[in-house]
């Protein structure tokens, strides 16, 4: 008799392999060994959608102390596989573009949202979230495209740029904890500043850790230069694109976790940004 | 042999369902004549709304059954390779892609079923059942030796001589001389190389002469050598040397000696 489960695209068979569609990720693992990083689970057999892993139980009891142990194991990630890559001189305007043009567009489309409720003469609950909160989406913005133009100010002369294998799907689901952390499904892995991995943890995790703690313990081992500091808090206070679903339920969730997100973050940076102030 | 079958079905969810938040297939199954069935057991969680906290279960069995032809006993496995779910309005649609493996029953080499047919053709034959245990019985009764050949029932020797061509009157009192008597097949020594067979060999012999008898039998699924040997009052070591096996298996026809002096 064999048993199989399934988790999203992942079938576990009888408890002892796990068959996976994803991309085959030799190359990565040879250069994670070859950096003396073994956190990482390497397949049984490959074929060719798909991969055989073995079963690694979880043996996850709390998600702060998993939250924890995650982000030693990517700070170890980083570190080992860091280095300086020079770059193109347009390389920081493009994401200063990039960033300003999509908090532009995020103006724009919660000021369309605000004209659309304004017309009705009876607002939803969801919409009397937006508008007791909408304020807060404006100094937002503002905050974005002021901070954006100063780490511009202070890397567009720079040619050269630190990279680190960037996991690139980082959330607690994809580390398992037995007798070593494995970190796994690594598809989206690639070369990038190190605040990827970080900003892809947060959006993920946001409510379930305490990042606060986390980021602390970042820094501790992997220095971030002032201006990686300040692009990871640029990237992380961009807020989501509420979409207007049928269900008026799902639309209170949505917007009151807009500004839970908001406020939270501004909470998670504004002693970093006293400390600048400061100095 | 392999064969890939895929399953699929529909299974109305008794409520609402946003989403399954996990789903598990285990598969079990038995073997029946010249058939596979089984059941597929579907369990897993699912939420009624999208910002549920709160997780129900669910658990369907789904019997399915297959046809085997020729299928050897004892020889059959299931590998589920995988399976796919969709949810549609409150509708599990599960799609098993599942392989058979199994054996087909053989003739063993040692009895073929050709040189059967022409030994029959060119022997008169008994066709007795042997695994009617009063007709086997009754030819266990059956004197083998000019003294227990007097001793015999006329009824036995009707029996026995039931497809001769020649009426032989048979008195209780009268012992049958060999001689005289119609036999229906007699295999001597000098022909016998164990491939002779027959359904029932009787054996009226003269006092020098040896003969051997063979009993033919179609195994039974819990025959063993030593039931059979029982049953035939032989031993073990003979019926392997006869029939060159080194295991009893359902449905093959296995030659017993039974030495006559």
């Amino acid at each position: 008799m064999n048993k199989i489960r399934k988790l999203g695209n992942v079938s576990i068979i009888n408890e002892e392999r796990v068959r996976k569609k994803d991309k085959d990720n030799k190359e990565i693992f040879e250069y994670l060994e070859s950096r003396d990083f073994h956190n990482y689970l390497n397949p049984l057999e490959r074929n060719e959608e798909e991969s055989i892993y073995p079963y690694i139980k979880d043996i996850t009891i709390d998600k702060y102390q998993k939250g924890e142990d995650m982000i030693k194991t990517v700070s170890l990630l980083h570190n080992k596989t860091s280095y300086n890559k020079e770059i193109n001189s347009t390389k920081y305007k493009k994401i200063h573009d990039n960033i300003i043009g999509h908090v532009n567009y995020l103006d724009k489309y919660y000021y369309e949202m605000l004209d659309q409720i304004e017309l009705e003469e009876f607002p939803s609950p969801s919409d009397t979230i937006f508008l007791r909160s909408y304020s807060k989406l404006l100094s937002l913005f503002d905050f974005l495209k002021q901070e954006t133009d100063r780490w511009y100010e202070g890397v567009k002369n720079k040619t050269k740029q630190r990279v680190v294998l960037n996991h690139g799907n980082l959330e607690l689901d994809h580390m398992l904890k037995n007798d070593k952390d494995y970190l796994i499904s690594w598809d989206k892995s690639t070369f990038d500043s190190p605040i990827l991995d970080i900003t892809n943890l947060y959006h993920k995790e946001w409510q379930n850790l305490d990042f606060e703690y986390l980021l602390k313990s970042y820094f501790e081992r992997c220095s971030l230069s002032d201006d990686e500091k300040k692009l990871l808090f640029i990237n992380i206070a961009i807020p989501n694109i509420v979409k207007k679903d049928k269900d008026e339920m799902i639309n209170v969730n949505a917007m009151r976790s807009l500004f839970d997100y908001i406020y939270k973050t501004e909470a998670l940076i504004r002693p970093y940004y006293s400390e600048e102030k400061k100095e | 042999m392999k064969k890939a079958f895929n399953f699929k079905k529909e299974i109305s969810l008794s409520e609402n369902v946003s989403s399954i938040t996990s789903i598990s297939l285990e598969t079990s199954f038995n073997e029946a004549l010249n058939c596979v069935e089984g059941v597929f057991l579907v369990e897993g969680n699912y939420k009624t709304h999208e910002l549920s906290l709160n997780k129900k279960e669910f658990k369907y069995e789904l019997p399915f059954k297959e046809t085997i032809e020729n299928l050897k006993e004892g020889s059959l496995d299931i590998e589920v390779e995988d399976f796919t779910y969709d949810l549609e309005d409150s509708t599990l649609i599960v799609d098993i892609d599942y392989e058979v493996t199994y054996e087909e029953n053989e003739i063993p080499d040692e009895f073929n079923e050709e040189e059967f047919e022409r030994f029959l053709n060119d022997h008169e034959v008994d066709i007795v059942n042997l695994n009617d245990e009063n007709e086997v019985k009754l030819i266990e009764e059956i004197p083998t030796t000019e003294e227990e050949t007097q001793n015999t029932t006329s009824e036995e020797r009707e029996i026995i001589e039931e497809n001769t061509d020649e009426e032989v009157e048979i008195s209780e009192e009268t012992p049958v001389e060999n001689d005289e008597r119609e036999v229906n097949i007699i295999a001597s020594p000098e022909e016998d190389d164990g491939t002779s067979t027959t359904n029932v060999i009787l054996n009226n012999i003269e006092k020098e002469e040896k003969y051997i008898t063979y009993h033919v039998y179609i195994c039974e699924s819990d025959d063993t050598f030593e039931s059979i040997s029982e049953k035939f009052k032989t031993t073990t070591e003979e019926i392997r040397e006869y029939n060159d096996i080194d295991d009893i298996e359902y449905g093959r026809k296995i030659i017993i000696p039974v030495k006559d002096e």
